[in-house]
């Protein structure tokens, strides 16, 4: 089978990049957000393992393991926070978190 | 696959990561079979594994390596920002143990998060990688989240927590989609590979230094990235917001230091763009300390003013510019840890010296203190005879050693110390002016933060009074990280 060349690859990725920014300015459930984030984390990941194949080279796809590690961290921390935030509020919407002002 | 065959490891050069290590470790362990009264202990590993890791470095003096592979660099420019991360590490401990049961939190995790975070700030202060880089990065990142939160009965550090980790995954996000763009248009993740690969820049490698870049500043506070501090540094707890506004600001200069020394070398006439966010975060830092009626806000504006000048520093080309940046850094990390000091002992660990309200008539009722908080304040602002005069010196020189963008940063250096003399200056005269406090405030004097204030008082003066001390370290300095 033909494997797509690198831009495809790198097209997708900007995609998912600009997916997740667009995701994360416009929704405000912090919820959503996050997986808005992962989506931007993920772009990274795609671009990475397409430049390690195209190279032939094994660091890019060891960066992409360590980002799935570190994300899966980070999620556990994050969604600790929105229940924290949660258990007080019974809501979670970003724009009414907002007791400090200036 | 090549890569792995073949790493030599050299230990004395990762003896200070491993020797910090072991103390976080040791204080879970601790506090997974102690009591609650045994709380001074876990604080005290702690700091014992500090100093420890410090002492560890001693020997290393001279001895530059990059190990693992050319992935981390123990050199004299990575020391100096070690040396910051333990002694803020310290501090923030000694603040720490006056943590009392309402605030929260239990002080095992809470000691043991704040080792991790150092750790990870040494990791950057070291990386030559960009995957070693993301990995510090995120080890700090990581740890801070939940320290921001570990005021939980307050709202205000809960929505500080919240608010820390959308927008620092966020500034990841764009860190590892540029190291991805990086590492495309260069073949390698070592920064040696991508200084290759800036001789020819293509479009790939400016939209990945560009998007790095971006990330980067998200952590580092560089305005127009800054939206999180104030918020985030008024809702963490008091000792969590001094290691903030010193551990992640030093180990992001250190990674945005190494990245642009090394990937452009002499030449930073392709870094306008970074000129650009430290003017215009000299000028939002300053302007919008004015109006802040919360201390702990107050110095987040000022340290995003504050990482302005020190990006000064890079402007200059060379050695020289890097050891004015750590000049000013360690004026910096002491005058930051010391005002926090002083709010933590005046308050006894609590959050009640964070609002300004408390400060008229300060010098009547506890005159020492009140001196100390002066003295930070002029240091900040940059006084002659603190640290921070001297330091901003250091700076403007390299300033106007680099042409009309170092010209641009150094008007804009002058113009922000103007505003800011105004806004230390207005606090400093409510302190020795004769009037009463807003609200009934508490009256603190705990040793551990007598310390911490008296450490940074001391430092500050010493730096002020006598920077040829520094100076004359000028060879430990002036080596880069190459």
């Amino acid at each position: 089978m033909q494997i797509p060349p690198v831009a495809d690859y790198l097209i997708v990725a900007a995609a998912l990049f600009v997916v997740g920014v667009v995701g994360f300015l416009v929704r405000r459930n912090p919820i959503t957000m996050l997986m808005a984030i992962e989506l931007m984390w993920n772009a990274g990941n795609l671009a990475f393992a397409a430049f390690a194949r195209s190279f032939g080279d094994m660091s890019g796809q060891v960066f992409v393991f360590i980002v799935i590690t570190v994300a899966a961290a980070e999620a556990a921390i994050a969604l600790a926070i929105v229940v924290m935030v949660f258990r007080r509020r019974r809501d979670a919407d970003v724009d009414d978190i907002s007791v400090m002002r200036g | 696959m090549t890569a792995f065959a073949g790493v030599t490891i050299s230990w004395p050069a990762l003896a200070p990561i491993l020797v910090l290590t072991g103390a976080g470790l040791l204080i879970m362990l601790v506090d997974l079979v102690s009591r609650a009264t045994l709380r001074g202990l876990l604080y005290g590993i702690g700091i014992l594994g500090a100093v420890g890791a410090g002492l560890t470095m001693l020997p290393l003096y001279g001895h530059s390596v990059t190990t693992l592979a050319g992935a981390f660099a123990s050199d004299r420019f990575s020391w100096l920002f070690d040396l910051v991360l333990l002694g803020s590490l310290a501090v923030t401990l000694l603040l720490s143990s006056l943590r009392r049961a309402e605030d929260g939190g239990s002080p095992g995790a809470y000691a043991a998060l704040l080792v991790f975070a150092a750790i990870g700030g040494m990791v950057m202060a070291g990386a030559a990688n960009l995957m070693i880089i993301f990995l510090g990065l995120e080890q700090l990142s990581l740890a801070l989240y939940v320290l921001a939160g570990m005021g939980y009965p307050r709202a205000a550090s809960q929505e500080a927590a919240l608010k820390y980790v959308l927008l620092g995954s966020l500034a990841s996000a764009f860190l590892i989609f540029g190291s991805a763009l990086l590492y495309g248009s260069s073949g390698g993740l070592s920064l040696d590979a991508v200084h290759a690969a800036a001789s020819v820049p293509s479009g790939l490698f400016v939209t990945g230094l560009a998007l790095f870049v971006v990330g980067i500043g998200f952590k580092l506070a560089l305005a127009p990235f800054h939206s999180w501090v104030p918020d985030v540094y008024e809702g963490s707890p008091l000792a969590v917001t001094a290691f903030m506004a010193v551990a992640v600001k030093a180990a992001s200069l250190a990674v945005l230091a190494r990245v642009t020394y090394v990937v452009f070398g002499h030449d930073t006439s392709a870094l306008a763009p970074l000129w650009l966010l430290a003017i215009i975060s000299m000028l939002v830092g300053n302007v919008g300390a004015i109006r802040q009626r919360n201390l702990k806000r107050l110095l987040g504006y000022s340290s995003i003013a504050q990482v302005g000048y020190m990006v000064v520093g890079l402007a200059g080309v060379g050695p020289q510019g890097l050891s004015a940046l750590a000049f000013y850094l360690v004026a910096y990390a002491l005058t930051t840890l010391g005002a926090f000091a002083v709010m933590a002992l005046l308050a006894d660990g609590g959050e009640e010296y964070a609002d300004l309200g408390a400060y008229p008539g300060l010098a009547a009722r506890r005159p020492w203190p009140a001196a100390a908080m002066a003295l930070f304040f002029f240091s900040l602002a940059g006084i002659p005879a603190t640290a921070g005069f001297y330091g901003k010196l250091l700076l403007l020189a390299e300033g106007l050693a680099a042409g009309p963008w170092g010209l641009a940063l150094d008007v804009t250096l002058v113009v922000g110390t103007v505003v800011s003399l105004y806004v230390y200056g207005k606090i400093v005269w409510d302190m020795y002016s004769f009037t009463e406090p807003e609200a009934v405030v508490p009256t603190g004097n705990a040793l551990p933060s007598w310390v911490a204030v008296a450490a940074g008082a001391l430092g500050t003066l010493v730096l002020g009074l006598a920077p040829q001390l520094f100076a004359m370290s000028q060879p430990f300095l002036s080596v880069g990280p190459r």
